[in-house]
């Protein structure tokens, strides 16, 4: 099992702090991932530029704002400094359009909670980790 | 096994994370199998979805029973008394303790993850009565009695 030793965000449960924490240990326990839980949109991308970590996981609806997921990925796109963090949406919503503008505003993958597995979903973004190196 | 103490009941109810838990709906037992964690005084905490049966059987009867056990090992059981979580900092204790329970075993994905956020509830359990089976002794028959009584 490679460690990459890589900080994550995880943005994606602002309404749903359980699935957040397990999510957190489970990327600790079985990757050695550092996870870091943000609790609203502002947190989120204060932490991202503090840290600049290497993947950001987002929900795409977020309870505490109006903003949201979409929001996300064109400020950190927008921005020079951020736009080469991996962004990987995380989320309940499957219609084609939301994966489609998720995609165009620059998110790397997109996953729908209901068709995929925690296991894959940690493979997938090692996969993301190990490609960029 | 007569030795065997809270403590020790205590640290092999950390090291597991399934429950087998029992509700009632009028004269009808149902019993159902929970992701749990439990606090250093031997409460049990669990979640499920707000509109499912156990939660409506409880709401209406708090009495529960549960056991937990492995073999070769003990099984403990329960009686107790159940109630919403509704303290935040108590919440927040319960869910990072219940995701330590649902990450010890890296297969394990419990239903309740599968609930949206929002659509599920914290459950406390105090227990009132526990009871502890010794299933260490493999021989065919028993002189004494298997069972221990922990005090609460």
């Amino acid at each position: 099992m490679e460690n990459t030793n890589k900080k994550i965000v995880i943005l994606l449960n602002d309404n749903d702090a359980l699935m957040s924490l397990v999510c957190k240990k489970k990327f600790q326990k079985e990757e050695g991932w550092d996870s870091i839980i943000t609790n609203n949109y502002d947190e989120a991308i204060n932490k991202i530029k503090e840290i600049r970590p290497d993947i950001v996981l987002t929900n795409i609806i977020l309870k505490s704002t109006e903003k949201n997921g979409f929001d996300l990925i064109s400020e950190i796109r927008s921005s020079k400094d951020l736009d080469k963090i991996n962004i990987v949406v995380f989320t309940e919503l499957g219609q084609d359009s939301d994966i489609e503008k998720a995609k165009m505003l620059g998110a790397n993958e997109y996953y729908i909670k209901s068709q995929i597995t925690i296991r894959d979903l940690i493979d997938k973004v090692k996969n993301i980790l190990l490609e960029q190196k | 096994m007569n030795n065997i103490t809270k403590q020790d009941v205590l640290s092999f109810l950390k090291d597991h994370y399934l429950m087998q838990i029992a509700t009632v709906s009028g004269d009808q037992p149902g019993v159902s199998v929970m992701l749990y964690t439990v606090d250093d005084d031997m409460n049990f905490y669990f979640g499920t979805h707000k509109d499912s049966f156990k939660i409506k059987n409880l709401l209406a009867n708090p009495k529960v029973s549960a056991v937990v056990w492995e073999f070769g090992k003990i099984q403990v059981q329960i009686n107790g008394s159940a109630s919403p979580v509704e303290d935040s900092s108590e919440q927040a204790e319960a869910m990072e303790k219940l995701a330590d329970s649902a990450t010890m075993n890296s297969d394990f994905w419990p239903p309740l993850f599968r609930i949206k956020g929002g659509d599920y509830i914290l459950m406390k359990i105090k227990p009132n009565w526990m009871r502890v089976l010794d299933l260490t002794n493999n021989t065919i028959r028993q002189e004494e009695s298997p069972f221990i009584e922990i005090k609460l």
